[in-house]
């Protein structure tokens, strides 16, 4: 087992390893390491393997995604994007939004459409200069979060009133999905991962209903064609865990929502590989070089670390992370027990700032308060933050409603003094009403309107 | 696909036409109107599944024309696109002096020029360009749901503003400028989509390279039906009234209690006649419709109504 990608390769067949894999998510990212925006990344091909190649060079990966940009789809089939420098794109147009149908199969991206001809000789380049060494990952977008990029905030309305339809749009999402796999696999791609961020928005009734078959199917489809698969959600999906595993994929990855320790209990018992999940902004992006590998050992050794564990950021690392920190999780992984004495007498202060918070009691009107990890870049407080969007329309200047990103420092010590604990969450008047669920319409107006009475 | 080229070398060209324009709009009446202007020339017509219905048979002889039809789809939507070659092929291998494609309502023409490329670059064909069919009474309406619509307009090289006699002066104004900011193309007022000669033999095609976009268009819906036998032709007109509203159109073949008829309608003009032709696919009726039209709710209530006479055939491919 002498090259990177053998280790990751053995914890995906699960097999005992002498330490964790490690995978870098670094999509955007990649971009700061050679002075390139977001947009610049994930338009322009020699960029895009410019950048891919430092992070190879930097962060010494045994495995690493070549593109992480859920939109990519959604693009194609007619999605209007709204584009920033530090971010992968969002959506800004949802084409069925008005009109309940699934479309025709004839519709589907195409090895010629849209950015997949940029993306797949990417790939085929990065195979050939980092292929033998390194295990790359194809992303594509997962069925329900594609559903949603489509059909909007009413797709989680559809699941209550029209079953059927829900069940038949995810299913061309799921074909759409089988068709990225082939053309990433086709590319040289080593382990196709299905990201589905929303997936954590919604119950084990609903996984159960109307996920477990197109996820199934994916994931059978990837193993046909001779891939690893990795089912990424976002979120708390603490809940959903083992539905995933039910799917069969080879490896789950997920983010700081959830306690890997215990999700690793119920993985284990699958005898699947999870990865994750180094916090994206309050260790990686706002934390020291300390914090970073402080986090990843203790990670480590709160998990059987040398079977079926991946030790990943929680998922699409964010532009500004600094590169010192990225390094600091590497070497906690590849020099774990030089790190560990390195650190062991090591006390974080990163969040020491004081904050005040309104004074609930006395507020003029109702407060509706989202905390995400960012609306513009996770799929999951995109929709959340959607949905307040709408209400506000709604009730207008009846209601206030702000937004608490925890890219922003200032936000996680806010975050910390107010307890909460997982992100997307919606409270009023200082109490938590929805947490990793997102409210239907109907459901957030009957909230607000207790308040109003 | 270039076997023609090569084993056909110094063929001589054929003018190619192609008639666009949305459901309703009048281009079967445009092709009856045209025919009498290739008189004496060999004539070669593609059609789309039931398009050729109203269309008349010692017409179509007289001119010399013969038929070629696409069937399950829609010319130019992506599914048929092999179907479509296919009819090219067989009408150019008999060389024709002119061959008319007529596309489906809901058809997004945009892929036929890269299709065409490859016969013109071949010497097999010369593209006359497109003639876009546009419904005066209707167009406003329509142009705000239906995004083919938008796009036939973007690919059309003539205008053929239709049914101007149905209209005032002051509304077909309206709609002359409506289409003018949605295309380049000369717009031509006309009724039963009459054209002169020379405006025909002007016909030529115009750059439309900044005007055509790639995206599909999801919001297009086509759900089937299947009419129960038992059914009488009264009652399928009351089931048609049922979805008519939410449908740009219905058509199909149906073998009834009471006879052999055809159902074709065009939004709320529901028309079910005797027919008697062969039947294929007897008794499913494939509904049409786009976007923000509520079609799936319209079956429900439909199902509820008439639940021992109809199914609801689902199931999507690319078949």
């Amino acid at each position: 087992m002498n090259r990177p990608k053998d280790i990751l390769f053995a914890t995906l067949r699960h097999e005992q390893t002498e330490r964790a894999p490690w995978v870098p998510f670094a999509g955007v990212h990649a971009g700061k390491l050679i002075g390139a925006n977001a947009r610049e990344m994930l338009t322009q091909e020699d960029t895009l393997v410019k950048a891919l190649l430092a992070v190879n060079r930097l962060y010494n990966p045994d495995g690493q995604p070549v593109v992480f940009d859920l939109q990519l789809e959604a693009e194609i089939l007619g999605c209007e994007l709204l584009w920033a420098d530090f971010n992968p794109p969002s959506i800004k147009s949802h084409p069925l939004e008005s009109t309940m149908t699934v479309p025709c199969y004839c519709t589907l991206p195409t090895q010629e459409d849209g950015r997949i001809p940029m993306v797949l000789s990417a790939m085929r380049r990065m195979k050939a200069e980092v292929g033998e060494t390194t295990a790359l990952y194809g992303l594509v977008c997962g069925p329900f979060t594609l559903a949603s990029h489509l059909r909007g905030n009413d797709i989680f309305m559809d699941m209550y009133d029209d079953e059927d339809y829900v069940k038949e749009l995810l299913a061309y999402c799921a074909e759409c999905g089988k068709r990225m796999s082939s053309y990433y696999i086709e590319a040289g791609m080593d382990v196709v991962a299905i990201v589905d961020p929303l997936v954590s928005q919604i119950s084990v009734n609903h996984f159960t209903q109307f996920l477990h078959e197109p996820f199934t199917g994916l994931f059978s489809h990837i193993r046909e064609n001779g891939a690893f698969s990795s089912f990424f959600v976002c979120g708390d999906a603490t809940r959903n865990i083992e539905p995933m595993c039910k799917t069969a994929p080879d490896s789950i990855s997920v983010d700081e929502n959830v306690d890997i320790v215990a999700a690793k209990t119920i993985t284990d018992r699958y005898n699947i590989a999870i990865g994750g999940n180094i916090p994206l902004t309050s260790v990686m992006l706002h934390g020291t070089q300390q914090d970073n590998m402080k986090y990843v050992v203790d990670m480590q050794d709160c998990v059987c670390a040398n079977r079926n564990f991946i030790v990943s950021p929680g998922c699409d690392m964010p532009y500004a992370v600094p590169v010192e920190n990225t390094i600091g999780a590497a070497q906690a992984v590849l020099q774990r027990e030089d790190m560990r004495k390195m650190i062991e007498n090591y006390i974080s202060a990163t969040f020491d700032i004081e904050v005040e918070l309104p004074d609930y009691t006395n507020l003029q009107r109702p407060l509706v308060e989202v905390f995400t990890l960012d609306s513009a870049t996770c799929a999951a407080c995109t929709y959340m933050m959607a949905a307040a969007d709408i209400a506000k329309a709604h009730f207008g200047d009846a209601i206030d409603l702000f937004e608490y990103k925890f890219t922003e420092k200032v936000n996680i010590a806010r975050c910390i003094k107010m307890g909460v604990k997982n992100l997307p969450s919606i409270y009023i008047n200082g109490a938590l009403k929805f947490s990793s669920i997102i409210p239907s319409r109907e459901e957030l107006q009957a909230a607000i309107e207790a308040f109003l009475e | 696909m270039l076997s023609l080229a090569r084993n056909l070398p110094g063929v001589k060209m054929t003018d190619f036409f192609l008639v666009t324009g949305f459901l309703g709009a009048g281009k079967t009446t445009l092709l009856k109107a045209i025919f009498p202007l290739f008189h004496g020339r060999k004539t070669r017509l593609i059609v789309n599944e039931f398009g050729k219905v109203g269309l008349d048979g010692a017409l179509l002889r007289e001119s010399g024309t013969e038929i070629a039809e696409i069937v399950n789809g829609s010319i130019f939507c992506v599914c048929r696109l092999d179907q479509f070659e296919r009819a090219l092929e067989d009408s150019i291998a008999d060389r024709p002096d002119a061959i008319i494609v007529e596309t489906s309502g809901l058809s997004d023409p945009g892929a036929i020029r890269s299709i065409l490329a490859e016969y013109e670059l071949a010497g097999l064909l010369r593209y006359r360009g497109a003639i876009c069919l546009v419904d005066a009474p209707r167009f406003l309406k329509i142009v705000e749901t239906a995004r083919a619509c938008k796009k036939q307009l973007a690919v059309a090289d003539l205008v053929l503003l239709n049914k101007c006699d149905l209209v005032s002066e002051e509304a077909c104004a309206l709609v002359e400028r409506r289409i003018n900011g949605l295309c380049i193309a000369p717009v031509l007022r006309t009724t039963f989509g009459m054209m002169t000669r020379d405006q025909l033999d002007q016909l030529s095609p115009l750059d439309h390279a900044a005007e055509i976009g790639h995206r599909p268009d999801l919001t297009l819906q086509k759900e089937t039906i299947e009419i129960s036998s038992d059914c009488s032709s009264s009652q399928v007109r009351r089931m048609l009234a049922l979805l008519a509203e939410d449908t740009y159109r219905i058509k199909g073949f149906l073998e009834l209690s009471d006879g052999r008829f055809v159902a074709d309608c065009v939004g709320t003009d529901i028309r079910v006649t005797r027919y008697a032709g062969q039947i294929e696919h007897a008794n499913q009726l494939t509904l049409l419709a786009g976007n923000g039209i509520p079609l799936r709710h319209a079956i429900r209530q439909l199902l509820q109504e008439f639940s021992d006479s109809v199914v609801w055939k689902k199931g999507y491919s690319d078949d």
